[in-house]
């Protein structure tokens, strides 16, 4: 019995220790305008300087560090800001499957694979592009959405990619340059629901967003509004009074969702857009700009 | 003294013939037809059948299946053979070689060749997004102002409403049509789809696109083949080509008579092995299995095509139904021969096995090269040398199972316990 509780302790504390193991960062490579603070002294980072959990690293515009922590796993900062060393524990796990479990793993995605022919089932097998780029960017954001007025409604900030990313961080900031996320969120989609992220910005105040992929220095950021109640009614007021003549329901709706598209409330023009092609559904204008309106904010994908 | 040897009649060649008949018969053909034979092939196609029941993917268990994956042994005629070396030059297609020529470069070359009338300028290259206003008016009005210009566009079938990207251009183009190739990723190019349909929209591929500029008889032919993909007759390589550099374009060194209503294509080529840019594998490689660079840039590919859809020489797959036919009465021969040295001679049964296999394997690609250089026909004899290869374990099942029925249910079968 004894030695069963001096075997669990000395397990425990193998545990604790190794829970408690401290990371060991080394710069790898530097470009550009990169410092590190260590015991509140500021120094240039260099290549091959250690880093420990406690240092600072603060990387400037248009600059990349490299780092290897635990000389195990590879990860670069290019996003300017001041970052803590803490921050990066989990680009330190390093992937300790075994050989079993890795061939295991291996089998079964073997085996799971869908069988059949390139011929057979082409749409799959179509992604070879015989062509060459002449463009170096892999977001691209519509320009319409540079301010995106908002009230109310489910409508989606989207983006395009033509890279190989699967993950984008989608982030909402107070300011247009630096300072740090109010809202942030990683994505596999290409495009982030004002319903995330509506709630917990303040009405009648500028906010900044922006797309980011790993790698890849993002797009100036862009500006959402949120509008308040009283505001938009007496905007919406306006643009229902401005027309004097006559006007069919469905006219009036068109009107109004082209004048809020126009103004940048492009959640409330879809509302607007939606009725006229109800009301109408015989005039081929309306149903066309619907759809061209869905497609080109990528709603509904 | 003996009486000289009489002079061989018809009935004694007949005779001859007869007794070859007979020990041939004897030797081999009985087995033909005996119930033991024709079930084990039939065993063969039941094995096939049942592997391909199972909804998980075997083929990493497979070794044969694993290696011959993106093999098509008839490559060989291409990248062996050497099948297009006499093939003359297409005057009708002229590549023009964008190299690295940014937005303004591309929009100087388009006007540089408009003015030399080509009948169609297809530009091979995609732009997703804006880059430099300037550089961008340029270009957007040039291809505003071609009418005879066809862009790429790409198809991505993750977006099922709208799979069509036409890029940040496509609202200034007249003609676009898709680049994207069949194959698997890195894997070779031998196939293409003329045309695809997403919600009653009709999409045309790049080359499909600017044959249709050149010559619309040749594509209403291939319109009127209904075929969702097309297999490459990959007829030409860079040499067979007129290929022709971005910069000369710029700088008036080409003769407008040679752009002339001809087919120009703006692409990137790169000549350096070590450059895979827009390169793909194709069957021309000189390595026809196993590891190696790609061979060949996209805009060659889409030449090829084009020039096999102004020719009309279109490759064909071999019908399903003629293709069974001829793989089962392959695998019913060698079925046969394997039975009988099995049962009468088991000492050379596995010799034999091998050598039949080797023998097979070398003819059946001969024939299949013979076929698809004579008529253009595709004929898989990949599918043929995994059922003689199986056969051999087939057959040993088959003896294991037609023991067990003989003993339980007195089936008669030519095997017996002791057979080896």
């Amino acid at each position: 019995m004894k030695h069963i509780h001096i075997f669990l302790l000395l397990t425990f504390c193998s545990m604790v220790a190794n829970a408690q193991k401290a990371n060991s960062f080394l710069v790898y490579s530097v470009k550009g305008n990169v410092s590190i603070v260590e015991n509140n002294k500021g120094t240039k980072a260099q290549i091959g300087k250690l880093l420990t959990d406690n240092s600072t690293i603060t990387v400037g515009a248009n600059s990349l560090v490299s780092i290897i922590c635990n000389e195990a796993s590879l990860f670069s900062i290019t996003k300017p800001g001041t970052y803590s060393m803490t921050q990066f524990k989990d680009s330190c796990l390093a992937n300790k499957s075994s050989i079993t479990s890795n061939y295991l793993k291996f089998i079964w995605n073997q085996l799971t694979t869908p069988k059949g022919a390139p011929e057979k089932n082409r749409k799959s097998y179509m992604n070879n592009v015989g062509a060459v780029s002449r463009t170096n960017i892999s977001i691209w954001i519509d320009s319409r959405l540079d301010t995106i007025n908002y009230y109310s409604g489910d409508f989606p900030i989207s983006w395009k990619c033509y890279s190989d990313a699967d993950e984008f961080t989608f982030d909402i900031y107070e300011e247009a340059e630096n300072g740090k996320p109010v809202f942030q969120k990683t994505v596999k989609k290409t495009s982030v629901p004002f319903a995330d992220f509506s709630s917990k910005l303040k009405k009648n105040k500028p906010y900044f967003w922006q797309v980011n992929v790993k790698n890849e220095d993002p797009e100036r950021r862009k500006v959402v509004y949120i509008w308040d109640k009283a505001s938009f009614e007496k905007l919406l007021a306006q643009i229902r009074s401005a027309h004097n003549g006559t006007e069919t329901a469905a006219e009036e709706n068109f009107r109004i969702g082209f004048l809020l598209e126009s103004a940048r409330f492009y959640s409330e023009a879809y509302g607007y857009y939606q009725k006229a092609a109800q009301l109408n559904p015989e005039l081929e204008l309306y149903k066309k700009t619907l759809e061209a309106f869905k497609k080109d904010y990528a709603i509904g994908q | 003294m003996q009486s000289p040897p009489k002079p061989r009649t018809g009935k004694n060649r007949q005779s001859i013939l007869k007794r070859a008949y007979k020990s041939f018969y004897h030797f081999y053909l009985r087995y033909l037809f005996k119930r033991d034979t024709i079930l084990a092939t039939i065993s063969v196609f039941l094995f096939i059948w049942l592997l391909s029941l199972i909804p998980l993917n075997t083929g990493i268990l497979n070794p044969f299946k694993t290696a011959l994956k993106d093999l098509d042994f008839n490559d060989i005629s291409y990248s062996v053979l050497n099948k297009n070396k006499n093939t003359p030059i297409d005057s009708r297609i002229v590549i023009v070689n964008i190299g690295n020529a940014d937005r303004a470069g591309l929009a100087m070359m388009i006007e540089q060749l408009k003015a030399a009338e080509p009948k169609v300028i297809g530009l091979d290259v995609t732009f997703n997004s804006a880059k430099d206003p300037h550089t961008d008016s340029l270009l957007a009005s040039t291809i505003a102002n071609s009418s005879n210009l066809v862009v790429v566009s790409r198809l991505d079938w993750k977006n099922k409403k709208t799979p069509e990207d036409v890029g940040y251009f496509g609202r200034f183009e007249k003609y676009h049509g898709y680049a994207n190739l069949i194959g698997e990723d890195g894997g070779t190019i031998r196939s293409f789809s003329p045309y695809e349909k997403s919600d009653s929209i009709v999409y045309s591929s790049f080359p499909v696109a600017v044959a249709e500029l050149a010559d619309s008889k040749a594509v209403e032919k291939l319109r009127k083949r209904k075929r969702e993909y097309e297999i490459i007759n990959y007829s030409r390589n860079t040499d067979q080509y007129v290929i022709i550099e971005g910069t000369d374009v710029l700088e008036n060194n080409v003769a407008a008579s040679l752009l002339k209503d001809k087919i120009v294509l703006m692409g990137y080529i790169n000549h350096d092995p070590f450059n895979i840019e827009d390169k793909h594998f194709t069957p021309l490689n000189s390595r026809f299995a196993g590891k190696s660079t790609p061979d060949m840039n996209g805009i060659l590919i889409h030449a090829n095509i084009i020039s096999m859809v102004l020719d009309g020489t279109y490759i064909r797959n071999i019908p399903s139904g003629i293709f069974w036919i001829i793989t089962i009465l392959i695998a019913w021969l060698h079925v046969a021969l394997f039975m009988r040295y099995y049962i009468e001679e088991h000492i050379w049964f596995h010799l034999v096995a091998k050598v039949a296999q080797i023998f097979f394997a070398i003819l059946s690609v001969y024939i299949g090269i013979l076929v698809f250089d004579w008529f253009h026909l595709r004929f898989d004899t990949k599918i043929s040398l995994i059922v003689i290869i199986l056969a051999i374990d087939i057959i040993y099942f088959y003896e294991a199972l037609a023991v067990w029925l003989h003993t339980k249910f007195g089936f008669q079968t030519s095997f017996h316990s002791k057979s080896h």
